[in-house]
């Protein structure tokens, strides 16, 4: 019995070990394929791990079309560093009204198997890939005017001033291609790979989980000064850290996820590595109100009250490990063009009590949780989606501080079509937990419209008339001034009607290997940005 | 006469698993038309409510889901036949091709997982189960329950730390390193599932091997044992001869379970060593409701446990001599 007991004491202390082991240096592996020539500013392949999966070459998979909004297809417009819009495929745009717009392209534009763009592409692509049902852009276009190969105009069903955000996304395909595929969602080829941006598909192998995208000869803009972009693929984070630490790869990328704060610990031990930290232009963790619900939810009260219930220094410490800051009230955090300044949120226990009191909602019943006015049973439900763990996790905190102040709510984890059905179509939910990425609060009117207007999104299922009306007339209005004043009456509206309250700022943290210096943070797609491809350099 | 038992014996046990089959595949057919809610959303995933109006009736035209069930379920049948599962609107494939490639990699790592842990379980717990009681037994046991005790992801993450990140002596992952062809794509591919197939057979083994060590020690009590040991066998000899052949019907049973199994993949291992194996694919298609993938993932592994059942079933006939001797006295 001893015996065995010491057996077993033994195996545990080999285990504990290994697992001690496991912070020490690794083993380091020299990848000189991906090395540049000494001198040579020019980096031969830059190996970047993932996590975002592409499954198929197709226009349909969502993280090939990441891969093809900024490298290979990277639209009309781009959003540069600085969050302003630049010229990509189209070489200038003009627009007086909102409506019609006259856009010029690239003359120099050639697709990647060496046939030149033109505009019948362009034409081309909003027909078919609005037949497909696969952009809610196109939805906006009524029709297309050819003036000639390099010229067109787009008519919009209305006014839209911020069209620039959706034609960011326009992803324009190659006519003499895709005019023989019946499905574009069928279409599982390379030759779907086939665009005009810097970077062409060099090779997929499914089994290997390797993408490589090679530098594009005739690309119009400026020369990329990386040669080759590997792209590797992982199925869990801690190895895709590993392979980091070992020199695998040079660094990670997960569009609007960046490295989780815990892993900061460790990369920090390894010198080779440098850690970078950029502010986050949206919001990671939201917590919405269906505003069109009956009481209390359409109350602006209720929901002030519910501010004051949360604790978001808390929050703060425990979703982002204190990478980030404590909210201040409203959708927009700052850094967004025309900011407005609006009240930290801060947590105050009684001043939630008392302004429930004030609605009605006490604990009539004494059971220890608060009842509507009229005695009945009020417990909010939280409506998240369990493949968000983080949101998850916020929702189980909100629950904590919910249930401080005495109101008994409950959380409802479900998949992401139960969700989206809750949420955005049958807009049956009480309260929800969303996020608002840097790429999507540009969209609509911007400002987080996208998901505070009820007739886009239920995120909010905001009911206020007057709000709608000046999301049109943001949408309409192409005076830059008039812009910035209904950009701050959207910021102060969040402010004093609550439509959803924003958990936490987040800061994105980054890691790459020091040799390389150069990187550029594009606001909507991170330090992966045509920026940093044709920055980079040895450091 | 023993013959006679022996070919009824046989022939029920078609009979059986020919009829649990047809019981699949109808079941597998009627659940998506059971469940409530949208039929086209069951038959085709929480992505049709997303997918164009178009497509969607593109998808019902080909599935002919405007006919009359029976003669869906006619068409289902000649479909299955025709290895025709369905169409993932997720993963814009045919849910054949998916499941193809994806059994063909699994296979390819579960199989060598399960005939190592097979050697290893035979080979170990039948010496422990001989030598009970000694202190080979007694380490042996402890460290197969620590092993079977050890949460998987645990285990999987170790080995990958240990003996990828610290020692290099594997990969991180993947099933290949790419851009090899021949010889030195087999050898890259074994070399990419060399660690992972070691954790699952060791995994695999402490489980069976308490098992087989347990069935060794039970008939080891048997008084042929004794007369074996009183004639002055080798040990070996008892243990190849008395034991394990008398432990072989119950063997075979334990290996039917895991080969039948096997195609269902081991998601942790899939997930730690980024492995694009059925388990992952089965894992994500429970996340998005890809129903069609889940259909064709239920019915082949189905197949599979059927399969590895039978045939176990039938080297159980073969082994043991006496399922003839009571079928034939069943006949009389």
């Amino acid at each position: 019995m001893r015996k065995l007991l010491g057996i077993a004491i033994l195996s545990m202390l080999i285990i504990s070990t290994m697992i001690a082991g496991c912070t020490s240096t690794p083993a380091t592996t020299d990848n000189s394929t991906k090395t540049t020539d000494a001198g040579s500013q020019g980096i031969k392949k830059l190996v970047v791990g993932t996590t975002s999966e592409v499954t198929d070459l197709n226009v349909g998979d969502y993280y090939f079309l990441i891969l093809r909004e900024i490298y290979i297809v990277p639209g009309l417009i781009r959003v540069s560093e600085n969050g302003s819009f630049v010229p990509e495929l189209a070489e200038s745009w003009e627009c007086a009204d909102g409506k019609r717009w006259l856009v010029h392209l690239q003359k120099d534009a050639k697709w990647h198997d060496g046939t030149p763009l033109t505009t019948d592409d362009v034409i081309f692509s909003i027909d078919y890939l609005k037949k497909a049902e696969l952009s809610p852009t196109f939805e906006w276009i009524e029709s297309m005017e050819k003036i000639d190969d390099h010229t067109f105009i787009m008519n919009l069903i209305k006014p839209y001033s911020n069209f620039p955000t959706e034609i960011c996304d326009l992803q324009v395909i190659p006519k003499h291609v895709f005019k023989d595929v019946a499905d574009p969602l069928t279409f599982n080829d390379a030759k779907a790979a086939i665009g005009y941006g810097p970077y062409k598909l060099g090779s997929f192998d499914r089994d290997a989980g390797i993408l490589t995208l090679k530098a594009f000869d005739d690309y119009y803009g400026e020369k990329p000064a990386v040669d080759e972009i590997e792209f590797r693929y992982f199925k869990n984070q801690d190895t895709m850290i590993m392979a980091l630490k070992k020199g695998d790869i040079d660094t990670t990328y997960n569009y609007a996820s960046p490295l989780k704060y815990y892993y900061v610990p460790g990369l920090m031990q390894t010198d080779r590595l440098k850690i970078e930290v950029q502010d986050n232009l949206g919001v990671p963790h939201v917590l919405g109100f269906n505003c069109n619900k009956s009481f209390p939810y359409n109350n602006a009260e209720f929901r002030q009250a519910v501010s004051y219930a949360l604790n978001y220094e808390e929050m703060k410490n425990l979703i982002v490990g204190g990478y980030g800051e404590t909210p201040n009230a409203g959708l927009v955090p700052a850094g967004n063009p025309h900011y407005a300044q609006t009240r930290p949120l801060t947590q105050d226990v009684a001043k939630a009590g008392a302004m429930l009191d004030s609605l009605g909602i006490k604990d009539t019943d004494t059971d220890g949780f608060r009842n509507l006015p009229d005695g009945g049973k009020f417990q909010p439900v939280i409506t998240v989606r369990q493949d968000k763990v983080d949101d998850v996790r916020a929702a189980e905190l909100v629950k904590k501080y919910l249930n401080n102040v005495g109101i008994d709510a409950r959380i409802d984890i479900v998949d992401k079509a139960t969700y989206r059905k809750a949420v955005n179509t049958d807009r049956s939910f009480d309260l929800d937990i969303f996020s608002i990425d840097p790429g999507i609060i540009i969209l609509h009117a911007a400002y987080g419209t996208w998901f505070t207007d009820s007739r886009e999104t239920g995120y909010t299922n905001i009911n206020n008339q007057s709000f709608l009306v000046l999301i049109d007339e943001m949408l309409g209005t192409t005076d830059e001034s008039r812009r910035k004043e209904i950009a701050t009456v959207f910021q102060k509206t969040y402010e004093a009607d609550m439509y959803g309250i924003p958990l936490v700022w987040s800061d994105n943290i980054y890691a790459y290997d020091k040799k390389y210096a150069g990187w550029g943070y594009s606001p909507i797609w991170g330090p992966m940005s045509i920026e940093t491809i044709t920055d980079l350099h040895l450091a | 006469m023993a013959s006679t038992g022996r070919k009824s014996y046989f022939i029920g046990k078609v009979a059986r698993y020919s009829l649990t089959l047809f019981i699949i595949l109808t079941l597998n057919f009627l659940l998506p038309h059971l469940m409530p809610g949208d039929p086209v959303t069951n038959i085709f995933g929480d992505d049709a409510r997303h997918a164009g109006q178009a497509f969607i009736d593109r998808l019902k035209e080909k599935y002919g889901l405007n006919k009359p069930l029976h003669e869906q379920y006619v068409d289902y049948l000649v479909r299955v036949a025709t290895l025709d599962f369905g169409y993932s609107i997720e993963k814009r494939a045919e849910v054949a091709d998916l499941l193809g490639k994806r059994v063909y990699w699994t296979t390819l790592l579960m199989l060598p997982a399960v005939v190592i842990s097979t050697g290893l379980s035979v080979a170990l717990g039948a010496l422990m189960g001989f030598r009970r009681g000694s202190r080979f037994d007694k380490v042996m046991t402890t460290v197969a329950l620590v092993v079977y005790s050890c949460p998987f992801f645990l285990l999987s993450m170790l080995a990958i730390t240990l003996f990828s990140f610290h020692l290099d002596l594997f990969p991180l992952g993947n099933f290949t390193s790419g851009g090899k062809a021949g010889l030195a794509y087999a050898v890259d591919v074994a070399y990419h599932m060399a660690l992972p197939a070691a954790v699952l057979a060791i995994v695999f083994s402490s489980y069976n091997l308490l098992v087989i060590r347990n069935l060794i020690v039970q008939i080891s009590s048997e008084y042929h044992v004794f007369v074996a040991k009183s004639k002055g066998l080798r040990n070996w000899q008892i243990i190849g001869r008395h034991l394990l052949r008398n432990a072989l019907p119950q063997i075979l049973s334990l290996i039917a379970l895991d080969l039948g199994f096997m195609i269902s993949g081991a998601l942790i291992v899939e997930v730690v060593f980024s492995l694009n194996g059925m388990g992952t694919l089965i894992y994500d298609a429970i996340r998005v409701g890809d129903y069609p993938v889940l259909q064709g993932a239920f019915l082949v592994i189905a197949i599979s446990v059927l399969a590895a059942n039978f045939l176990a079933e039938m080297l159980y006939g073969l082994a043991d001599p006496r399922i003839g001797d009571s079928a034939g006295k069943q006949d009389r």
